[in-house]
């Protein structure tokens, strides 16, 4: 898992992810539901799923399998808060995660 | 002073539905295109034009010449185009069938994965794959790998219109439910339309080829489909290579006029008689012109239009309506290339006699082509004269003249220009109403009289011109001398060699036709060219 907070803080920046946060927040969503839902092009959101699922930021809630074997995945949102700031110089990223056992806070980010 | 416009016109003489040609041709689309289509086996057509060009119209069109052997699916990415429902009031209902269709098989599989194993075996095996998905699965299989879409992954956020419908374990619900309709439809061979390719990637996040390629693979090799893919670009991509057929959609513009064209690359397996058709969209609906149709029954209808004064009808509404008429008191040449048929002009000269005939004016008429005396009512009549052709006067230096035919007039056939002394020919056309027409063939006069026939006729043309009457002289082209002042402006042509007539000129015309192997268009008078000049107006000088 890349929880990284450069990772984390590129994708919470990002329109696409932060639209897939919102909608996962309260349940379990699958990716189509998520595109039908945002508009969000299927390719684009399943790239995005994968990077955030990668980073922590969401999980799979639930596996459906349809009758003609196609696995479907519901995915929902792992964190209570995402917060970015930049103090004395550094940006850090704070996540508040549902999990309380992940909570932690993330390394300050180094500006490239 | 010279007048008249200048300009290349309409190369095949239509602007407009109601033109002879477009009727007599019948409209639709080329056979070629639909002969491919109805072939044995399944085969892809990729559909390719900038905007606006017709392309969505064409496709329609497609759907219905064939609805009655190949039921369709048509898959449209954009929103819902009112005017498309208009010109094809099936579609929008099929729309509506279409998305209840999705929404009932969607339901089917929510149903069947809610509880499985509903319903019993015989419910299981209707929704039994009979198409090979394999290149579709591998396809979605990448996009939830996430292995799919640019890095760039720029797209605008399109929210969905209502018809796609989320469906448990459907990814590409739109594809997926082509898939589904193919399979409904078996063994029967459907018709797949996916209007356009660019849109439903753009939906996707993927490229344009990965779903042409998919389709390719699966419904049109293996499921014996027939997909049309419209694409919205006319230039050359490696997606041609793809495809079984391609045809192309094109705008030009000729001066004031715009050229649509259909030029087809390519139909695998197929024979392709034209390569190049020319189009109108009027009406809505796309229109082709037959090059190979035959002229010889082309009936022309009369004039409708009401010329100034100064201006004699053609007898042909298309032309008077794209050129206003003949100039009255001036030389008119009609030039053609050596490869328009002589039946048009053939035409073109029995619709100026008629138009005469038809208002009691009198005619000289030396026809380009040698006529049956005897069958020339009957043409008249079906190019809308009257009975009685007391004011026609046809010239004829053969010794098969007789009493026979009154309208037939002897000529020695030694000297042109005594034949055509005006004391002569005005004494014929005594009792008939002015503007006379003197209609001229300029080949048939240079078979009897030899190549230096226009000296001769100066004569007759001035004393035609200063009656205020017209003169055409027709015939195959270049009909100007060289040297002759070439008319000015930002539409004049290009000097032109070979010329017979002198003095002042001001092509008021020129089009080319839409004949076999016409190829590129010239700006230069070329062998399917047909083009008119006005030689002098008013009391101008030959």
């Amino acid at each position: 898992m890349d929880s990284g907070p450069r990772s984390i803080s590129d994708l919470v920046s990002d329109d696409y992810a932060g639209r897939i946060l919102s909608l996962t927040f309260s349940q379990p969503r699958s990716v189509q539901e998520i595109c039908a839902l945002t508009g969000i092009p299927v390719a684009v959101a399943y790239r995005r799923v994968a990077a955030m699922e990668n980073a922590g930021l969401i999980k799979c809630h639930r596996t459906e399998v349809s009758n003609i074997g196609k696995k479907c995945k519901f995915y929902q949102c792992q964190v209570d808060l995402v917060r970015l700031t930049f103090r004395e110089g550094r940006f850090e990223v704070e996540v508040e995660w549902k999990n309380r056992n992940m909570e932690r806070h993330l390394p300050a980010i180094v500006p490239r | 002073m010279i007048t008249g416009r200048i300009g290349l016109l309409c190369p095949c003489w239509i602007c407009s539905a109601g033109c002879d040609l477009i009727q007599k041709s019948n409209g639709a689309l080329p056979q070629e295109i639909i002969d491919f289509l109805l072939s044995p086996g399944g085969h892809s057509l990729l559909v390719k034009g900038e905007a606006g060009t017709g392309k969505t119209t064409m496709a329609l069109q497609l759907i219905e010449s064939l609805s009655d052997q190949q039921p369709e699916y048509y898959l449209s990415a954009r929103v819902s185009d009112v005017s498309l429902y208009n010109q094809f009031p099936w579609l929008k209902e099929r729309v509506k069938q279409n998305r209840l269709l999705r929404a009932g098989m969607a339901f089917l599989r929510r149903s069947y994965n809610k509880e499985p194993g509903k319903g019993g075996e015989a419910d299981v095996a209707e929704l039994e794959q009979i198409v090979d998905r394999r290149e579709l699965n591998r396809l979605e299989g990448q996009i939830e790998a996430g292995e799919m879409g640019t890095d760039e992954e720029e797209g605008s956020i399109m929210h969905p219109d209502g018809s796609i419908v989320v469906e448990v374990g459907a990814l590409l619900p739109e594809l997926e439910m082509a898939y589904d309709i193919v399979e409904n439809n078996l063994p029967k061979k459907t018709l797949v339309v996916l209007d356009s390719v660019e849109a439903l990637a753009e939906t996707y996040g993927i490229p344009s080829n990965r779903i042409v390629n998919a389709l390719q693979k699966d419904l049109v090799e293996k499921a014996g489909t027939n997909v049309i893919f419209v694409m919205e670009t006319s230039e050359r991509s490696h997606l041609d290579y793809l495809g079984d057929g391609v045809v192309v959609l094109k705008n030009s513009v000729m001066g004031d006029h715009r050229v649509r064209t259909i030029d087809i690359d390519k139909l695998r397996g197929s024979e392709i008689r034209n390569w190049r058709y020319l189009f109108t969209l009027e009406g809505g609906r796309v229109r082709v012109i037959d090059r190979d149709q035959d002229l010889s029954d082309l009936e022309l209808s009369g004039s409708k239009k009401v010329l100034p004064s100064e201006r004699g009808a053609f007898g042909w509404s298309e032309m008077d309506r794209l050129f206003g008429g003949i100039p009255l008191g001036s030389l008119t040449l009609l030039e053609v290339g050596p490869r328009v048929p002589m039946d048009l002009l053939e035409r073109i000269e029995l619709a100026l006699v008629a138009e005469q005939l038809r208002n009691g004016r009198g005619v000289l008429w030396y026809p380009q082509r040698t006529l049956d005396h005897a069958a020339l009512p009957a043409l008249l009549t079906k190019a809308g004269a009257p009975p009685g052709l007391e004011h026609l006067n046809v010239l004829d230096v053969s010794d098969v003249v007789n009493n026979a035919h009154p309208y037939v007039k002897k000529l020695e056939g030694d000297d042109l220009a005594n034949d055509l002394r005006w004391d002569s020919l005005n004494f014929l056309l005594k009792g008939s109403a002015t503007p006379y027409a003197s209609i001229l063939g300029m080949d048939a006069l240079e078979s009897v009289y030899g190549v230096s026939v226009v000296p001769k006729l100066l004569q007759h043309v001035d004393a035609m011109r200063r009656g205020g009457h017209m003169v055409m002289v027709g015939g195959h082209g270049p009909l100007l001398q060289p040297g002759a002042a070439q008319p000015s402006g930002p539409h004049a042509p290009a000097p032109r060699e070979h010329q017979r007539f002198g003095g002042a000129a001001r092509r008021e015309a020129q089009f080319r036709l839409p004949l076999p192997g016409s190829g590129r268009w010239r700006t230069s008078m070329g062998p399917n060219d047909l083009t008119l000049s006005s030689m002098i107006s008013g009391k101008g000088e030959l």
